[in-house]
């Protein structure tokens, strides 16, 4: 063993190597939950106000219209899919709860219907996707267009009806649930999250939407019915995204069709970011509420820098990579053959 | 003891390969001292072998030996952690695999690695530069490419067809005429011959023995002890990560390798003895044709027998397995399967969908793990419970702690003992085998398909594999296995379909099951009744033991 | 007799026939409504509409081709970011000479493409995540440079605005000729083949001696030089600068290129498709307007087309890769 160390492997590669078992320990949490934290020490240091009580339950109610949107887009990312219907959808939601109850019909029938249409888009999605084996990307973009464009010639593109009064309290960053002191909405958001994590870790289809996520062929063989869970999926994320949309109109007052337009990206910015894979089959719904606050913090951070909003942008998506390059990483194509 | 065989290989190498002895020829490739780890595996430990010009150099050993890591490191796909890699007296670095084949040694992997949107002529010349393409190269490449083709396979192909519509064995041929397009001085085989029906294994024998006879060398891989007797001068015999043992042709039996690689006796190519307690018929095909204009045919299977597939790739044996396990629907008559009680009359039900069957308890497993048997990002727990998670349920709830329990009896059931490892993807194949046959376990099956289960699976494992197919037919199912191994078909099977153009061409049976009558059966000839011992058979079948199922 | 059945063997078996039926049955309904479409008068206007368009289709083909998730969002900010660059800072610095500028602008969008090729094969992320950053990234930077549309565009690009033989070969069409010239010279050159094998199996292609990592790169740049083309056919069409038009081209990229029949997992594909795709959602579109339809009902009736347009392509496609199928019925 004396003349062989010629073959020295570059030191370099070696420290940028993470193993494969710290790779699994980093996206099994810990490291979201430091992103948290470390983006929240961040801001308050370098933004005076930013951990105060009030800018930190306004960042939750933020962050909680985002995460239920973004808890639907992760079922879709599990099986492997995207759902670009997502912005469509909150639009949808949040002019058709806010006409009906500007026409005063009853709360828990408007949240029905909102709840019952999502559903169905979704389950549409899932039905066309997995029925003809087409490319998620492109259906969900083709329904989503089509439910935007009628929800614009529904409300002739203008503002219209209102929220009713206690979503406005509901979704306030001023209110408190109980003793807790952050708004209902927010305990909504969590409550919704806890509810997701029990149906994927604990329930026959939870489990098989990771099968289909991780092998479509083998799941089939293995009974998983890929109709069945796709319309599961999509079906949830388009309830949950019409959900977000209407509780948007105790923030926004009114019904808005293109208040769901920066959540195209942002739902799926926050799955990526909490570390679930976009090649399906690897992730979890607690990671993509720690994804939600991280992509809100940093929001809430470069607003405080005094940004512009372009540049805030452009910030953001910077960032959206080199978090992602954290832990989101492929494996080379050297420990595939 | 192993200590001092592996210092003995290393003298013996590098006393013979040093360059500058004069006479023999420099190696056309040489490892000293390769080493190799993962984490806190070392997957290969001072590994050295030497190829000569002309040699046709087998490496043997069981799964996780170091076989893989060893031709990962000569193909440039991995880097050594030590040692050194010699081409023609040279020492080289290969860092990637262009850089390996630029250095002249050519990897046919073990799994077939081809672009199959693309079409086969692409395929062949995947990775050759892009010259600007003159009309004439372009004519050039197409003649050499269907005349390589051609010399291997024996017939022709259309270079103008989408490779993913080519049968799995013409991809495995288009990725071995690619390597032999490249005008290799290492041709690396690893467990190239997999997909091969003996024909064109024979076929690929001949073409290497053609081009080492011009001085091309070979580093064989094979589990099959036949086709490794058959073809390598040298043996190297690799067990965790080291090489224990270097033998020359005729200097060892097959049992001698066996023992040398595994480090204990197997029994290898022994006929199972015994006699068969069959019970009622399971399965039942009534008229079967497989396809238009292909003979119909009957056959039943019974409880507690072990029924063997063969026959060339694509013959019909695939198509049949499929047929059974309601994947596709033959092309007339029909497939009945008994009902719950067991007897065939009672309840006897066409089946006609997967599902269908699955309800009626046949399970069935898959040829391609990787693709239709697994999920292999997933934890093993997953993988083993997915078909049958409405058994762990209480109040709609699943309780992962019953899916556990049930899976420590399946597992014990397939002899599988759960390690540390979460995925089911770190598993050596032949245990990711068991998980998936413990899978359908958990389904109490009454017919048990097997697609190829061994293939790419170690010898011991093999084994372990066979003791419990038996152990599930004594328990009463009906196991019908699909297998292009002669070996394991005499070992194991108590009767052999063998199909020949869509069609059943002959049913063996006991004693008549030999290497002999199985090959003349595949060429669609008459079985000839018993013969003496085939010369390609590594063990004499007169061995009285055979490891029957324990159970 | 064999000569027909080949033909129509040809027609059916090939992915653009969806796309290519969708054309020209639109250009007929088209030019049904409005007879003038094609004439001297009018066409240059009609093909500068439809340039920028289908130069960002072609821009996000190669993506896709890559394969493992392969596309590029960015297209739309990039081809806004370029516009903007040009005449934001460009033609006020006085560099707005087309000896100038076209190289610059091309450099720009070849970088933009080899740094998303770049984060992608050597970073290993996951396309979507790296183009979704620059899409952000792009779009926020072009309303730095610029925040309001406002300016102007140099000669050449005016003169680009015109056309020859009485209005009936517009100039703009040079910027297409342009882009596939580029695309002819990647195919004889070998590189589209060793993109489309990438994208087939990656794992193959390295196998066997291909440098995945540069070939990734290299798509993702030519995806970048497209979208740049792309840029100036829209500072073409609009003859001024707009930082926020850009990035709804995204979208309706990728729609172009799925109604051309490029399979979204990438390995296989043409060029034409989806140009031809990219033609048929324009046409969709001045159909609505001569019809005087609402131009609210743009969005549903494009979200129906393309719908039935990719199920369409997906019957064809499945009825004739007679691959054996899993089918689990």
């Amino acid at each position: 063993m004396s003349a062989i160390t010629t073959v020295v492997p570059p030191r370099v590669r070696k420290l940028l190597e993470i193993s494969p078992r710290t790779r699994g320990a980093l996206t099994n949490g810990p490291i979201q939950i430091v992103t948290v934290v470390a983006i929240f020490l961040v801001g308050k240091a370098a933004v005076p106000g930013f951990a105060q009580p009030y800018s930190v339950k306004a960042m939750l109610v933020i962050a909680s219209f985002l995460g239920i949107a973004a808890l639907g887009q992760t079922f879709v990312v599990l099986i492997g899919g995207i759902d670009l219907s997502v912005p469509a959808l909150i639009g949808a939601g949040n002019v058709i709860g806010a006409r009906l109850s500007g026409e005063g019909m009853n709360s828990v029938e408007v949240i029905a219907i909102v709840l019952v249409i999502g559903l169905l888009v979704g389950a549409v999605n899932g039905l066309v996707t997995s029925v003809w084996h087409l490319p998620p990307l492109v259906v969900t973009l083709a329904t989503g267009s089509v439910v935007g464009g009628a929800v614009l010639i529904w409300t002739n593109a203008t503002l219209s009806g209102s929220a009713p009064s206690w979503l406005t309290k509901f979704t306030s960053a001023a209110s408190s649930t109980g003793p807790l002191p952050v708004a209902p909405v927010v305990i909504l958001w969590l409550a919704l999250a806890v509810v997701a994590q029990v149906f994927i870790r604990r329930s026959r289809p939870g489990r098989q939407i990771f099968m289909l996520g991780a092998n479509r062929q083998a799941a089939e063989l293995m009974l998983v019915s890929e109709r069945t869970i796709s319309a599961v999926c999509f079906g949830l994320s388009g309830a949950l995204a019409s959900l977000a949309g209407f509780l948007l109109a105790g923030f926004t007052g009114a019904g808005l069709f293109t208040v769901g337009d920066p959540y195209l990206f942002l739902s799926i910015a926050a799955v990526v970011i909490g570390g679930t894979s976009l090649l399906g089959g690897r992730g979890g719904v607690f990671r993509t509420v720690l994804g939600s606050l991280t992509l809100v913090e940093l929001t809430t951070l470069l607003v405080g820098q005094s940004l512009s909003s372009a540049a805030q942008q452009a910030v953001l998506g910077a960032v959206i990579v080199c978090v992602t390059a954290l832990y989101g990483r492929d494996r080379n194509v050297r420990d595939r053959v | 003891m192993i200590n001092s065989e592996i210092r003995a290989v290393t003298l013996e190498t590098t006393s013979s390969d040093v360059a500058g002895t004069p006479g023999a020829a420099p190696a056309i490739v040489e490892v000293r001292g390769l080493s190799k780890r993962f984490g806190a595996t070392r997957a290969l430990v001072d590994g050295s072998l030497s190829v000569a010009p002309g040699e046709v150099v087998a490496l043997l050993g069981e799964n996780g030996s170091g076989k893989s890591t060893l031709v990962k490191l000569l193909s440039g796909v991995l880097s050594p952690d030590e040692g050194q890699i010699f081409v023609a007296g040279t020492a080289v670095r290969l860092r990637s695999p262009r850089a390996a084949l630029a250095a002249g040694i050519v990897t046919v992997f073990q799994e077939i690695l081809a672009a199959r949107d693309r079409l086969v002529l692409d395929n062949l010349w995947l990775g050759h530069g892009s010259p600007v393409l003159s009309r004439t190269a372009v004519t050039g490449r197409r003649r050499l490419a269907s005349e390589a083709w051609h010399r291997l396979a024996g017939h022709d192909v259309d270079l103008d067809r989408p490779l993913g519509e080519l049968t799995l064995m013409e991809q495995q041929i288009c990725v071995v005429v690619r390597a032999l397009l490249r005008d290799p001085k290492l041709l690396v085989l690893d467990e190239s011959t997999s997909t091969l029906d003996v024909e064109l294994r024979d076929r690929l024998f001949a073409e290497v023995r053609r081009r080492a006879a011009d001085g091309m060398g070979c580093l064989f891989i094979s589990h099959r002890m036949d086709e490794v007797m058959a073809i390598a001068d040298r043996f190297v015999a690799l067990r965790t990560g080291q090489v224990v043992g270097v033998r020359r042709r005729g200097e060892a039996d097959a049992r001698e390798l066996i023992r040398l690689i595994s480090g204990r006796d197997v029994e290898a190519g022994a006929r199972r003895t015994g006699t068969v307690r069959r019970g009622s018929a399971a399965v039942r095909l009534e008229d079967v044709s497989l396809r238009p204009g292909t003979r119909p045919f009957a056959a039943t299977v019974s409880r507690g027998e072990i029924v063997g597939l063969a026959g060339l790739e694509g013959h019909g044996q695939d198509e049949l397995i499929r047929c059974l396990a309601g994947l596709q629907t033959p092309h007339s008559g029909s497939v009945h399967v008994a009902g719950p009680k067991g007897r065939a009359d009672d309840d006897p039900a066409a089946v006609t969908t997967y599902r269908g069957g699955v309800a009626r308890g046949v399970v069935y497993v898959p040829r391609d793990r990787k693709v239709e048997g697994m999920a292999d990002v997933l934890p093993i727990i997953d993988n083993y419970s997915m078909p049958t998670l409405d058994r762990d349920r209480i109040g709609g709830v699943l309780r992962p702690r019953r899916t556990k329990t049930r899976f420590q009896r399946d597992a014990r059931t397939v002899n599988f003992t759960p390690g540390r490892q979460d995925s089911i993807g770190r598993l050596s194949g032949g245990n990711q085998q068991k998980v998936i046959i413990a899978r359908w376990l958990a389904a109490e099956p009454r017919v048990i398909l097997l697609n190829d289960p061994t293939r790419g699976v170690d010898l011991k494992t093999k084994h372990e594999l066979y003791e419990v197919f038996r152990g599930l037919a004594d328990a009463g199912a009906a196991v019908v296995m699909l297998s292009s191994e002669v070996d394991e078909l005499v070992h194991l099977m108590d009767r052999v379909l063998v199909f020949h153009d869509g069609s059943l061409s002959a049913e063996l049976a006991g004693d008549d099951v030999t290497p002999e009558s199985l090959v003349s059966a595949y060429f669609g000839r008459p079985a000839v009744p018993t013969a003496p011992t085939a010369p390609t058979a590594p063990t004499a079948p007169t061995a009285p033991t055979a490891p029957t199922g324990g159970h | 007799m064999a000569v027909l059945t080949n033909v129509v063997a040809t027609v059916r078996r090939s992915p653009l026939t969806v796309v290519i039926a969708l054309v020209v049955v639109l250009l007929a309904v088209n030019l049904g409504l409005s007879p003038t479409m094609l004439s001297g008068h009018q066409l240059p206007n009609t093909v500068n509409l439809l340039v920028p368009s289908v130069l960002v289709a072609m821009a996000s083909v190669p993506a896709v081709m890559s394969g493992r998730g392969g596309i590029d969002l960015s297209v739309g900010p990039l081809l806004g970011f370029v516009n903007v660059v040009l005449v934001g800072v460009l033609v006020p610095h006085s560099l707005g000479s087309v000896w100038l500028s076209l190289p610059l602008m091309l450099a720009i969008g070849a970088v933009t493409g080899l740094v998303n090729g770049i984060a992608i094969a050597y970073g290993r992320l996951q396309p979507v995540v790296v183009t979704l950053g620059s899409y952000l990234v792009l779009s926020g930077l072009a309303l730095v440079v610029m925040p309001q549309p406002v300016g102007v565009v140099p000669t050449w690009v005016t003169y680009l605005s015109g056309a020859w033989l009485g209005g009936y070969l517009p100039r703009s069409l040079l910027l297409v000729v342009g882009a596939l010239v580029l695309w002819r010279i990647l195919r004889y050159r070998g590189a589209v083949g060793t993109i489309l094998a990438t994208g087939s199996d990656d794992r193959a292609a390295f196998t066997s001696g291909v440098r995945v990592s540069r070939v990734l790169c290299l798509a993702y740049a030519s995806g970048g030089v497209f979208a740049a083309l792309a840029g100036i056919g829209l500072s073409v069409l609009i003859g001024s600068g707009d930082p926020t038009v850009g990035r709804q081209y995204t979208l309706a990229a990728v729609a172009a290129v799925a109604l051309g029949g490029n399979p979204l997992i990438g390995g296989r594909g043409t060029m034409v498709g989806p140009m031809l795709g990219a033609s048929s959602l324009f046409l969709i579109q001045t159909m609505l307007s001569s019809l005087k339809v609402s131009s609210l009902w743009i969005q549903v009736v494009y979200g129906a087309v393309l719908l039935f347009a990719v199920c369409a392509n997906a019957a064809l496609a499945s009825r004739l890769t007679a691959r054996p199928r899993v089918g689990v019925a």
